[in-house]
């Protein structure tokens, strides 16, 4: 069944305008960001997958894919990022900061219903587009409705260790072998 | 936060005046869910450079 799939590829790198339109022109189910640096987007310290280009900045395209499972969706946002030249470091978790359409859409309920709960988590409390945290939001929703989010670390830990293996492939003395300990 | 608009581009950049971080949405989201994920992507820029300071 087709769902929406929701997620970050890091950039290796930086993201060149050229690339950006490549990756827009193949697709438009994506949106790209590029952070001054670091210490800007504090979410990815410590991760793998923060790869600075030689500028500082931080980069990642955020997905919101329509596929049948997330694996799927996250191999054809990868081959999205090879074929636009951008280098890929790491898939990660979707953008932490939601608003009330996205919490509808993810529990597949009315706007209008969720935007009469007492939502927690607010962030920014805009008149009309307020903007909450996601976990705080999913913890309230476990203990309201039983919500239980999808379990998607371990594809995008998978998904970087292979994004790793791809990247040291070429000074490898042969992946044959190597391949033989997937099975 | 600064908006530029290229007729030739399938995607608008959003620029934060301050810092300089960007994001970059599609040009041409359909109406309805397509225009809502969009809408928060900007409404999450918007809030991560609120701490820049910069005019908004």
């Amino acid at each position: 069944m087709m769902r929406l799939r929701q997620f970050r590829l890091m950039v290796a790198g930086g993201l060149p305008d050229a690339a950006a339109d490549a990756l827009f022109d193949r697709a438009d189910d994506l949106c790209v960001e590029v952070s001054a640096g670091p210490a800007a987007a504090p979410e990815f310290d410590g991760l793998p997958c923060a790869l600075p280009a030689a500028d500082g900045a931080v980069a990642w395209v955020a997905f919101d894919r329509m596929a049948p499972g997330l694996v799927d969706a996250v191999v054809s946002a990868v081959r999205d990022l090879d074929a636009a030249g951008l280098g890929v470091a790491a898939a990660a978790a979707d953008d932490s900061l939601v608003t009330v359409e996205t919490v509808a859409e993810r529990l597949g309920r009315p706007a209008e219903v969720v935007r009469a709960w007492p939502l927690p988590g607010v962030v920014f409390a805009h008149p009309r587009r307020p903007v909450y945290d996601w976990a705080e939001v999913a913890e309230f929703l476990a203990g309201r409705a039983g919500y239980r989010p999808p379990e998607e670390e371990p594809t995008f830990t998978a998904v970087t260790l292979l994004l790793q293996v791809r990247a040291l492939a070429p000074r490898l003395e042969r992946m044959g072998p190597l391949r033989t300990l997937l099975l | 936060m600064h908006r530029y608009i290229d007729e030739d581009r399938a995607w608008l950049r959003l620029e934060c005046p301050v810092c300089r971080g960007w994001l970059g949405v599609p040009a041409d989201a359909p109406r309805g869910l397509a225009a809502q994920r969009v809408a928060r992507r900007i409404d999450a820029f918007a809030q991560r450079h609120r701490a820049c300071g910069g005019p908004r």
